[in-house]
């Protein structure tokens, strides 16, 4: 079952970022997994050029497991930033792995997980402990305007029609029928498939 | 502009969900719960009985760390009570916890507090130096074995008899502790003798093992590690897995001589619960930017889990700084909660949804199954009330489970 999250842009997100700056808060980006490094060298940029923050981001890419991504967050300076990257990967187990070692985890500055849909849903199954401290700081790239329109369409797509349950074409005969909903989401989707027109008679 | 920002900036600084409760406490921002808190309890208890076991079950950001930093402060200040917490997982992986570890831990905690000169007795010396042995690994030197190559003289006369054990009726209720653990639990009276010469009694506080998801392994630390500690006359403080509230595990708790229950405040039945949360956030958060009304909602939203609580009250602070408001109003809780709830649902299936419908519509749940409790652990439910256990669904979910029966 699907829920849809909020969506922000790199640069909303980022500014969520720099409110937690002073707080070693831990905070989630979801991004389709092959975009995961673009995601998080392009939130890299946009902390770097928040001035008069006193952020200082750096990222962390590909930790070979929990642990190795425990030590390494672990070497970084207490008021850095990190973005952490390329952990799709992580299976069950790995994340429970995290879980346990959440004590060990804690810092100064704020971590920022970029992750998949299914990461972020084996995490929040395997992790509750990471979870209860993510608390509500999870959101989802809007990666439109980014250079990376297309796949993050298709991404959103996928997330609506899960929500949803109904396909593309339904969501185009209720609005022309006037039986659409008038919730954010539908008319982001109708937008979405170039039908922004429906919109009015939805 | 500069100024907004630094209210903003004060008001987050002090709502951070990854916190150390260390740290709360020492901010002053702890608020003491209304009644008897665990934290009472268990020093009030230690102090009558400085050898006792205790175990602190609770759900997820409920506050049992903070409660045991309280106890052991407490007890700290009575003359003749010394307490110290350990938490496991910042000394130990715990995916690779075993007997024996909470022994070594204990016996390190206690050494810390002793001074082992080169003048004290050889007892003492050796037990210093096992447990650190123990905690760290050796090397030990030992003599080769005997040549390897054996021949038929080395067997002697065969023997035709064959031995035919007769097992004893008597099984002990308490199987013995292992010779390994013994011979830990010997050393470690060693240490605590130390302390009974001046009058002192020490007491552990083991925090994270509530991080443990198998209940055999706890049981085994409970049987062996905590009841020789306890053998060696140390007051112990274990906070343990939220599973042994339920099912067949509750056995584990009753072995331990108290047992704590830290449940939710309880918003929706409880006034005092919710005047408490309201004086949580009173502490760190200034009328100037959070109103009554809003400070309500949140504690509504927050179903009672105090890391929630701030969680959701820093949402709501966020939201109202990227908008650009003065204050964070209703409008801004309302839209955190329901960024919060959706973050809750991740990844919860066809058959999940039906159970918290269920306990949504009828407040019925009798959690057996491991995905029972999974709705438990990831607070997705949750329970109330010491005694008579009452469940529902979080707050920030309810909403969001009720638009899925509209559509």
């Amino acid at each position: 079952v699907a829920f849809l999250l909020q969506r922000l842009t790199l640069p909303q997100f980022a500014l969520r970022a720099v409110a937690r700056a002073i707080n070693g808060d831990w905070l989630v980006l979801v991004a389709p997994d092959a975009y995961s490094e673009a995601v998080g060298a392009g939130l890299l940029s946009e902390l770097k050029s928040l001035a008069g923050t006193n952020m200082h981001p750096a990222l962390l890419t590909n930790p070979d497991g929990a642990r190795a991504l425990g030590d390494r967050l672990a070497r970084e300076g207490k008021r850095v930033a990190v973005i952490v990257t390329g952990i799709d990967g992580f299976s069950s187990d790995e994340w429970a792995h995290l879980d346990v070692l959440r004590s060990r985890l804690s810092r100064s500055g704020p971590t920022i997980l970029i992750v998949s849909r299914a990461a972020v849903e084996a995490m929040a199954e395997a992790a509750p402990n990471i979870l209860s401290w993510i608390g509500g700081s999870i959101w989802e790239a809007n990666l439109e305007g980014e250079g990376l329109t297309e796949a993050a369409r298709q991404a959103r797509l996928a997330d609506l029609r899960a929500w949803s349950r109904i396909t593309d074409e339904e969501l185009i005969r209720r609005a022309e029928s006037g039986e659409l909903g008038r919730e954010p989401e539908f008319v982001e989707w109708l937008a979405l498939l170039g039908r922004s027109d429906l919109v009015a008679q939805a | 502009m500069a100024d907004r920002r630094e209210r903003f900036r004060r008001y987050m600084a002090r709502l951070s969900g990854a916190a150390n409760p260390a740290d709360t406490l020492k901010a002053n921002l702890y608020v003491k719960q209304p009644g008897r808190s665990v934290a009472d309890q268990i020093s009030s208890r230690l102090e009558l009985e400085p050898a006792s076991s205790h175990l602190v079950v609770g759900g997820v950001g409920s506050g049992k760390t903070t409660q045991l930093l309280v106890a052991a402060r407490q007890l700290n200040a009575t003359p003749d009570v010394r307490a110290w917490g350990i938490d496991v997982s910042r000394r130990h992986d715990l995916t690779r916890l075993q007997t024996g570890v909470l022994l070594v831990l204990a016996g390190l905690a206690v050494l810390r507090r002793l001074t082992v000169t080169s003048e004290a007795d050889l007892e003492l010396k050796k037990a210093k130096r096992d447990f650190e042995n123990w905690a760290h690994g050796w090397i030990e030197w030992v003599d080769d074995g005997p040549d390897d190559d054996w021949g038929p003289d080395d067997y002697g006369e065969p023997d035709d008899r064959t031995p035919i054990q007769h097992k004893g009726l008597l099984v002990p209720p308490e199987p013995a502790l292992r010779f390994d653990i013994q011979q830990k639990a010997d050393q470690l009276k060693v240490l605590q003798r130390e302390f009974s010469r001046k009058n002192l009694h020490p007491v552990i506080l083991f925090d994270s093992l509530d991080r443990l998801s198998n209940a055999r392994l706890f049981n085994e630390l409970v049987m062996q590690d905590v009841r020789a500690i306890r053998s060696a006359g140390i007051g112990v403080v274990v906070v343990g897995p939220l599973q042994l509230m339920f099912r067949a595990e509750r056995a584990i708790a009753d072995r331990f001589d108290y047992f704590y229950h830290q449940p939710s405040v309880d918003v929706a039945q409880d006034p005092e619960g919710r005047q408490f949360l309201l004086e949580v956030l009173g502490r760190r958060a200034e009328p100037d930017i959070l109103s009554q009304e809003a400070a309500s909602k949140i504690v509504y939203y927050c179903g009672g889990v105090l890391r929630d609580l701030i969680s959701i009250a820093r949402a709501s602070g966020e939201e109202a700084y990227t908008r650009g408001a003065e204050l964070v109003t209703v409008s801004e809780v309302e839209s955190a909660a329901d960024t919060f709830g959706r973050t809750l649902m991740l990844g919860i299936d066809v058959e999940e949804l039906k159970v918290l419908q269920k306990i949504r519509t009828t407040g019925t749940f009798v959690p057996t199954s491991d995905k029972d409790l999974a709705l438990l652990l990831t607070r997705r439910v949750l329970e109330y009330g010491v005694g008579q256990t009452r469940f529902a669904v979080h707050p920030t979910i309810a909403p969001l489970l009720e638009q899925m029966v509209q559509q």
